[in-house]
């Protein structure tokens, strides 16, 4: 089973943008900006992506990348 | 913070209790093993025991009258089996005999061992507790209901169906034997322990116990799945 990847902190880095003042715009706390910038978020609200492809002006696919196992591959 | 540090004062007390505890039982449970095993070596084909015998036709009747102590108090008492005693040293399959003395001894420490079972279990739970009190500083709520406890709780349930389970084994070897070595013309001889008095309720709690801690464990998931939700 591949993985999703949040691209959270490249986007952020573009746009240079720190992790406070993402989370006061998108109106979340900073800890759980963190948890979705880290990867150890289970699930992401619409709204949240949302809020977010809205402040950093980009589209979800920028944010959240999609990459298959080495298992995955071999079989 | 006053109220978290007098949680922990509590819980450490507690837990030093449950270990002087574990000692004792386990020292208990050391020597009567020791015993167990110094009998069963030196006499293996020896076993004594307690038997209930039913009559076949009629019921045992006693020559002298049964008086009550209660005043003006009717009593008629029928017994229906006598309690008898066996002493059986002269059988031909010691391996066997030897098997149901492992089994009895097993099946008589079996309350100890269940008790020793449950205080270690729940030792652990509170030093687990504690540990993490004491590295990630929350409060005691967060730490009871982690997946190494819950799989401890789980290990409790299922102790309580065993429990049950280990003592009709015990009562079977015992019919098992008695029905091999001892045999009365007329009489069925039984074992002493009745179905009924195994300890069948404790099934029932182990049930009702698994069935908790499913639902403290679907709990946890979700909380951990609405907690990681952004």
């Amino acid at each position: 089973m591949g993985t999703i990847i949040v691209n959270l902190d490249v986007m952020m880095a573009k746009r240079k943008m720190s992790l406070n003042e993402l989370a006061s715009k998108i109106d979340i706390t900073a800890p759980n900006l963190s948890i979705l910038k880290t990867g150890k978020a289970k699930a992401i609200r619409f709204s949240t992506l949302t809020a977010i492809c809205q402040v950093l002006n980009c589209q979800p696919g920028d944010i959240l990348e999609y990459k298959e196992c080495a298992n995955d591959l071999s079989e | 913070m006053c109220r978290m540090k007098s949680n922990f004062l509590t819980l450490k007390s507690i837990r030093v209790g449950f270990d002087i505890i574990t000692a004792f039982m386990m020292l208990l449970i050391c020597s009567f093993i020791a015993m167990n095993v110094f009998t069963i070596w030196h006499k293996p084909k020896e076993v004594i025991g307690v038997a209930a015998i039913h009559p076949d036709k009629e019921t045992i009747l006693f020559n002298e009258n049964l008086v009550s102590d209660g005043q003006n108090v009717d009593l008629k008492i029928q017994p229906k089996y006598l309690e008898v005693e066996y002493d059986l040293n002269f059988a031909h399959n010691s391996t066997s005999l030897v098997f149901y003395r492992i089994l009895t001894a097993f099946t008589l420490n079996l309350s100890l061992l269940f008790s020793l079972f449950i205080v270690f279990q729940l030792r652990n739970i509170i030093n687990s507790v504690l540990k993490e009190m004491k590295h990630k500083g929350k409060s005691l709520s967060h730490h009871v209901f982690s997946r190494k406890n819950i799989q401890r709780l789980r290990y409790l349930a299922f102790a309580f169906i065993l429990f049950p389970l280990i003592e009709l084994s015990a009562y079977w070897a015992d019919n098992l034997l008695l029905e091999r070595y001892v045999k009365i013309t007329g009489t069925k001889v039984m074992s002493v322990l009745a179905l009924a008095d195994l300890s069948w309720d404790y099934i029932l709690i182990g049930l009702v116990f698994i069935i908790l801690i499913e639902v403290i464990h679907k709990g946890i998931a979700l909380q951990e799945e609405n907690d990681l939700t952004v």
